[in-house]
């Protein structure tokens, strides 16, 4: 069985409890304009011209954007890390792109790290069909379950899908004893509207109770990515998120999970 | 930081260090007028010690409640012309050198051409030692295959141990006439019943010394008017009535019964690494305790004794080197290196109070010396581990942390006792030694990349253009890449011999001509055995070969492997010709080697399978080979500031490293090779057996910005945790600075390691678009302390 991803990391400080290898994988079914992490688009390998930065020169080269991954590569490699992840609570993450793209894999994945007590996180922006959505959900320790918009119009201008089917994949998911870490990105006049920031919380006061919120406030480092990728970035000139805002919207929050954290 | 506090530490950092020549003077002095007839090297080297300690100047500050000076002011640093003599041409260097300088004064110099040189010159140590060399050692050492500590500084690289805070020198004394009436001193020879005269001799000295001050003190308490000042002088004169002579029984007196001994080994002679107090927080611990309970002593006069003890330390810069090493800017520490934490003696924990107390000390004080460290064991708290990170956070690259449990296996692999691996740590930079009991004496650095130059060359040498090594088979004519590695082994044990056998000649040169008999009164078990320190007379001796670069050697090797012989793309006649030609026009080839070959650091199974393979063959033919001192050679892999200087003397390698660049240092990754992230970093360096090995360096950058949450801290602590569970010796982290954000746009190569951190995500720095960078590099700025 394999995959196609294009990155795994270790040490992502905001990927789950402790030291963890995160698995990036490729294919994503949305194009939120404020993505960080385009390379996950685009579902195959890709070549992208790239240079070798050498001083004040750079020597031209392909880079390739993608590679596949086979089920026992990945846990060797989870493997490999494991005793960071004793030592530290830690264990894998599977992010993206959407990771329930490559749902089968996924699966196959979190069952073997079962087996070998790893534990698992899944990173997912809630979209996709539901028969897989709960069997990955059932199957994983921990979700970082992401919200954006609440209003359907705006969901779909800034991400290009309907979050219908999110909200519902959410709601069912809350109501399982699977533990959730609610991710909501900040960005300026995106989803930090006032409607917005109290749909969300209405929303999170009828699923129950919640243990974390991860508030992920707007950085533009991520600029530089699109054009190596060939890609246009709409959000150009939008500066860094204001750290005064984030921690308004931290105390609105601050009531509804033990706790409420804002990313580095 | 109180008033005092501030005020000594500001006469400390602005002190201008200078060249002081009282030291040279009295010593030349003495062997000029007294020594003439004397038959003992052992007791000229005591009586010159007590002739030092009987007319140098006493200095002491108005301000200050610790006190001795080595020179006859803050900064004001002895030269040690036995050793090795300082030309002319040398204090001009030191003079007037960019960093790193030492002002000479005319008066020093008239008393440099017209005493000190015309006595020493052609008598030093030096001149012996080189002398003594065969021609491959000088040819070898000329082009930078290894260095020799001992050819400008006296073997040291020793701490102090339980014996020197639970003993006064009367003590010490009663302890010599003992052995002088034992039955073992029947079997004693000459030299040994000389050593122990000198020992004596020493030890009065030092409580001569410590009058001296006592009478100095009182004519600051008559001339005194401030009714504070007179409490503190009277306090001060009763401290230093007691110690050393008598076992310290306070809190301050520890601190000062410390420092006259301390003051006293770095007058005696220069040892490499300056003396260092080892596990401050368990020798004063008790003190400290029981004081705090009898309302004797209040946390904060602790401190603030702490804190003028600490400013000792600055007060001593490193003594300057002598010869074309006068040019390279060197450091002014001297590496005194305060432990922190670990184990007891009989295993517990030994965090206390005071090892926090001692953090607050380090980040307050903010000096350059002494440098610090933690020791964690696995019995230590968490929280330990945090406070320390705290400090790092600030930036200024200290504490470092050590890995105890790592420790006693290694000590315990040498053979210590239990008790005696647990009282011991680190030292210098990352030396492991049994603190008070062992005297372990780093020989030299060892440029492991040099040697596989020569062997890519067949033993020749590009740079000094002459065949340094044993003729063996090119790079060109070995037809597969286990052929060529063989010829490098072949390379390493000829220049390994070579070391080994100008270290024999070297500790037995030590032994005849330098003895310290005042340090062996310090160290177990020099008395009993009546033997010099520096003849073996330690309950344990051994002897370091420091490897440096394991980073680039493991990279070229693996360059070499793929691209020569795996891959077939490269062809060993167009590597030699690229690398001979310092990669000019072959600046593909260059990217290639640099960015697609498996590198050291990353958890490459092809980089980090030749970086095991050097360190088997390495350690094999250096460790358990006997040493002068009836102790054995060991390995350690660490570089201070070597691999800038062992990059200079190497040519273009296949890693694409350019000519004269620094290589890689300690076992950390090549500059900019590990982009894969810590963890890969702790995996490639967790596969070595440190425990094997005498301490091993690692070092690791960070953003200031990633100690922003409690959450990345946290993981921090968890990473050190891990490193030390697959025994991991040592880690430290830089945390980068703008200045070296900019380095980084200017050489994007170099920093191909640099991670910017943001929630979710992270990036390259050197991908990120200028404009990003200098948003980086402004917001790092602004976050320095």
């Amino acid at each position: 069985m394999k995959a196609i991803i294009f990155d795994i990391r270790s040490f992502s400080v905001h990927d789950g409890p402790g030291i963890r290898t995160t698995f990036f994988f490729k294919a994503c079914p949305l194009r939120c304009v404020w993505c960080h992490n385009p390379e996950g688009f685009h579902p195959g390998i890709q070549k992208v011209a790239g240079t070798h930065k050498m001083g004040q020169s750079s020597v031209p080269c392909i880079k390739q954007v993608g590679e596949i991954i086979t089920l026992n590569q990945a846990i060797s490699k989870a493997e490999a890390d494991r005793v960071f992840y004793e030592v530290s609570g830690g264990g894998i993450t599977l992010s993206g792109g959407e990771p329930l793209m490559q749902a089968d894999f996924v699966i196959a994945l979190l069952e073997a790290a079962h087996q070998l007590d790893i534990h698992t996180a899944v990173d997912t922006s809630g979209y996709a069909p539901e028969s897989e959505f709960q069997e990955v959900m059932t199957k994983t320790d921990l979700v970082l379950f992401d919200l954006k918009i609440m209003e359907d119009a705006q969901h779909k201008k800034f991400t290009g899908k309907s979050n219908r089917l999110i909200l519902e994949n959410f709601k069912w998911l809350m109501r399982q004893k699977t533990e959730v870490i609610i991710r909501i990105p900040l960005i300026d006049d995106i989803t930090d509207t006032p409607q917005n920031l109290e749909a969300i919380r209405t929303l999170l006061i009828h699923t129950g109770a919640i243990q974390r919120i991860d508030l992920l406030p707007y950085h533009q480092t991520a600029c530089n990515k699109y054009s190596r990728l060939g890609l246009t970035y709409k959000l150009k000139q939008m500066p860094n998120y204001s750290v005064e805002k984030q921690q308004q919207i931290k105390t609105f929050f601050n009531d509804l999970a033990p706790m409420v954290t804002i990313g580095a | 930081m109180n008033k005092r506090i501030q005020n000594l530490r500001k006469i400390s950092l602005d002190a201008i260090p200078v060249i002081s020549s009282e030291r040279a003077l009295l010593i030349t002095e003495y062997y000029q007028k007294y020594a003439v007839n004397q038959s003992s090297v052992a007791l000229r080297r005591a009586e010159a010690f007590r002739h030092l300690l009987m007319h140098k100047e006493i200095y002491i500050h108005e301000l200050e409640i610790i006190v001795g000076e080595r020179g006859p002011a803050p900064k004001a640093t002895p030269t040690y012309p036995e050793i090795s003599l300082h030309s002319l041409d040398d204090l001009h260097i030191l003079d007037k050198r960019e960093k790193v300088s030492f002002k000479v004064d005319q008066a020093t110099f008239e008393i440099y051409k017209n005493k000190i040189i015309p006595f020493w010159k052609g008598q030093t140590q030096r001149d012996k030692l080189f002398a003594s060399m065969s021609d491959n050692w000088i040819r070898a050492y000329q082009a930078g295959v290894f260095t020799e500590f001992q050819e400008q500084r006296a073997p040291g690289h020793t701490v102090a141990g339980k014996r020197l805070f639970k003993m006064g020198l009367l003590d010490v004394i009663e302890e010599i006439k003992q052995v002088k009436q034992s039955n073992a001193s029947k079997g004693f020879d000459q030299s040994q019943w000389e050593e122990l005269e000198a020992m004596q001799l020493t030890a009065e000295a030092m409580i001569a010394y410590a009058k001296r001050h006592v009478e100095a003190l009182e004519i600051q308490l008559h001339h005194a008017t401030d009714p504070i000042r007179k409490t503190e002088l009277e306090e001060m004169i009763g401290v230093c009535k007691r110690v050393p002579a008598f076992a310290p029984q306070t809190f301050h007196e520890m601190l000062q019964h410390y420092w006259f001994i301390h003051v006293g080994i770095i007058s005696e002679l220069n040892p490499w690494d300056s003396f260092n107090p080892g596990r401050l927080d368990q020798h004063l611990w008790p003190f400290y305790q029981q004081e705090l309970a009898a309302g004797t002593l209040s946390r904060d006069r602790a401190k603030e004794l702490l804190q003028a003890f600490w400013i000792k330390f600055n007060n001593h810069p490193a003594p300057p080197k002598v010869g074309v090493t006068a040019l390279e800017s060197n450091t002014y520490t001297d590496f005194a290196l305060i432990n922190i934490g670990g184990l007891t003696e009989k295993g517990f924990d030994a965090v206390n109070d005071l090892s926090y107390l001692i953090l607050d000390v380090i980040e307050e004080m903010r000096l350059l010396q002494p440098s610090s460290m933690v020791q964690i064991s696995k019995k230590n708290p968490d929280r330990f581990v945090k406070r320390a990170l705290q400090i790092v956070k600030t930036g200024f690259g200290q504490p470092s942390f050590f890995n105890t449990d790592a420790i006693i296996q290694q000590l315990l692999r040498q053979g210590k006792t239990i008790e005696d691996a647990r009282n011991g740590g680190a030292s210098g930079c990352v030396e492991t030694g049994a603190f008070g009991t062992e005297a372990y004496t780093l020989s030299g650095y060892f440029n492991l990349t040099k040697v596989l130059e020569l062997a890519i060359y067949g033993g020749f040498d590009p740079q000094s253009k002459q065949q340094l090594g044993p003729e063996t088979l090119p790079l060109e004519a070995c037809d597969s890449f286990e052929v060529f590695y063989q010829q490098f082994v072949r390379q390493l044990a000829w220049f390994i011999n070579i070391k080994m056998d100008g270290n024999l000649k070297i500790e037995a040169l030590f032994a005849k001509y330098m003895p310290v008999p005042f340090l062996s009164l310090f160290i177990e078990d020099c008395v009993q055995n009546a033997e010099d320190y520096n003849a073996g007379g330690a309950r344990y001796n051994t002897s370091y070969i420091q490897g440096v670069g394991l980073g680039s050697i493991t990279d070229n090797l693996a360059a070499i492997k793929k691209w020569v012989y795996d891959f077939h793309q490269i062809s060993p006649e167009q590597l030699v010709t690229a690398i001979r030609n310092d990669f000019v026009g072959f600046e593909e080839l260059r990217a290639k080697l640099v960015y697609e070959s498996p590198k050291w650091g990353n958890n490459d199974k092809d980089a980090d399978q030749q970086a095991l393979r050097v360190f088997e063959d390495f350690f094999s033919l250096v460790d358990g080979r006997a040493n002068h001192r009836k102790g054995f050679f060991r390995i350690n892999l660490l570089p201070t500031t070597s691999h800038v200087y062992f990059g200079s003397v190497t040519g273009a390698m296949p890693d694409g490293r350019l000519a004269h660049q620094p290589l890689s240092e300690g076992i950390s990754p090549v500059q900019g090779a590990d982009v894969k992230g810590p963890v890969a970093v702790l995996q490639s360096a967790g596969k070595l057996d440190h425990v094997r090995t005498g301490g091993t360096l690692l070092n690791q950058k960070f953003l200031p910005a990633f100690f922003d949450s409690d959450e990345a801290c946290q993981k921090l602590v968890q990473l050190i945790r891990t490193y030390f569970r697959l025994d991991g010796h040592h880690i430290q982290f830089n945390v980068v600075d703008a200045h070296t954000l900019r380095d980084a746009q200017k050489n994007p190569e170099q920093y191909r390691d640099l991670i910017v951190r943001v929630a979710g995500y992270s990036d390259y720095f050197n991908d990120l678009g200028t404009d990003l960078q200098n948003e980086i590099i402004a917001r790092t700025a602004h976050n320095a302390c």
